[in-house]
């Protein structure tokens, strides 16, 4: 049935081919069709230039973490404008998602939200904090009723003393807004009655941090 | 290679036009794609026509399928031969994707394909007479497409596998999609011989079935070495 070459071909020159065959086969995989498709993956669609933006934001971020360099606050998460951005279609005409990782966290720890009533006195100051860990998420409302100074702000938990990071800072009765940490440690609220009377603050958390807690000020604002 | 006349060969020129026509815009598509997959994944119930078309385009542009099929039938001479060998094959491969689905047996995708390109090395080496030169006998070809035909079939059961099937209308869209596969088949089939027998008026010098063998050999060891990257890189 068969009029295969065996009468043609010699084991040497079987052996030759075989090996022949597994180079330029591994060859072309190698060094031909898996960098096409990297180049694919990185080049091929406006989706992933979305992914490459971000991906050289991280960068810039590492590269001035290195150089110990103001960060690049702009790489917390990526705008994109749908009236520009074009749309993505499949060969059946169905429409593809863009995809924007840069904005989604995936938290591992538990889900949390509070709301605590915060009683200070007169020209008083009181300190509360989340602990929270790099890249945790916390989403915030306060509300007072009277006005205070405030110093919404973050340190290492057990770091250099001297170090610490100011999201904002402000004179006003209510306040609301979300972090994401940028390093591990206590990131919270210095408040300061400048009211004249007894203020009541109602803080309200949500998000993915360890806990809330009171920070001990030694002495009275100066 | 099997003689074609002049007329069967206007016939099959008319025919593989037309399946270019209907392939063309996937022809380099491999495996179950984007819109098909959500497609699947969406639809519950029996959808006979939708599966049908699945598994012969699965078939038609999975080119490690075509490759150890063109392999199979490079040195038969005879339609009968070609139709005993690719029944062997479709068999083989029927048994392991219907069992492989409704078992939910999990093989990685990546080894099977390995498997499979490997499947390719073993007939262009075999097309080649290695294994008689080197074992003084050639392996069983009729156990062996069998044998390979199961590898094939985890292949295709595999693909499948990745998409959330629904249980509702499992085995009868399964049969459909295994229908499709040997419709596809066939075009495929028709397409190679089409090829072998133009290739044949060319030339029917021996080193030419030597020179494709060991190009088929490269494909093979080409798809694994393929697979296996993609095996430890994931």
């Amino acid at each position: 049935m068969h009029k295969t070459s065996e009468s043609i071909l010699s084991t040497g020159q079987l052996v030759l081919a075989l090996i022949a065959a597994l180079i330029v086969g591994v060859g072309l995989t190698v060094f031909v069709i898996l960098p096409t498709e990297r180049n694919i993956d990185s080049e091929g669609s406006d989706a992933i230039s979305v992914v490459e933006i971000e991906s050289t934001k991280t960068e810039s971020v590492v590269q001035t973490e290195q150089e110990a360099v103001a960060p690049n606050f702009d790489a917390l998460y990526i705008a994109i404008d749908p009236e520009t951005t074009p749309a993505k279609v499949d060969e059946f005409g169905e429409s593809l998602p863009v995809v924007v990782g840069a904005n989604l966290r995936v938290h591992d720890i538990a889900y949390k939200s509070e709301t605590i009533n915060i009683q200070i006195d007169a020209d008083a100051q009181v300190e509360y904090k989340a602990i929270m860990d790099t890249g945790e998420a916390l989403l915030y409302s306060w509300e007072a009723d009277g006005e205070l100074y405030y110093d919404f702000h973050a340190h290492q938990e057990n770091g250099n003393p001297q170090f610490w990071t100011r999201y904002s800072e402000g004179e006003g009765s209510a306040d609301q807004g979300s972090i994401v940490a940028p390093y591990q440690g206590e990131h919270g609220w210095y408040w300061l009655n400048i009211a004249g009377k007894a203020v009541t603050v109602k803080l309200s958390v949500a998000g993915y941090y360890d806990r809330i807690k009171e920070i001990e000020l030694k002495a009275a604002a100066e | 290679m099997i003689p074609i006349s002049p007329l069967s060969l206007r016939f099959s020129q008319i025919i593989i036009c037309a399946l270019l026509g209907i392939f063309a815009s996937s022809i380099f598509a491999h495996g179950i794609s984007g819109g098909d997959a959500r497609f699947l994944n969406q639809n519950e119930g029996f959808h006979f026509f939708i599966y049908l078309y699945l598994g012969a385009k699965h078939m038609v542009t999975g080119y490690d399928h075509l490759l150890f099929l063109f392999g199979v039938i490079f040195y038969l001479t005879t339609l009968r031969s070609v139709a005993l060998y690719v029944s062997l094959f479709a068999l083989g491969h029927s048994i392991t994707l219907i069992f492989g689905v409704l078992t939910d047996i999990q093989v990685n995708v990546y080894i099977i394909d390995a498997i499979i390109g490997l499947s390719v090395v073993y007939k262009a080496f075999d097309n080649l007479g290695g294994f008689e030169r080197f074992f003084g006998i050639s392996a069983n070809n009729r156990s062996a497409v069998f044998i390979f035909g199961l590898f094939h079939g985890f292949g295709l059961a595999t693909k499948l596998q990745e998409m959330t099937l629904s249980e509702n209308g499992l085995l009868a869209n399964l049969l459909s999609f295994n229908l499709g596969v040997e419709l596809g088949q066939i075009m495929a089939l028709i397409y190679l011989l089409l090829l072998l027998s133009i290739s044949q008026r060319i030339t029917d010098k021996p080193v030419f079935g030597i020179s494709v063998n060991i190009i088929l050999m490269a494909g093979g060891f080409s798809l694994t070495s393929y697979q296996l990257a993609h095996y430890f890189a994931a």
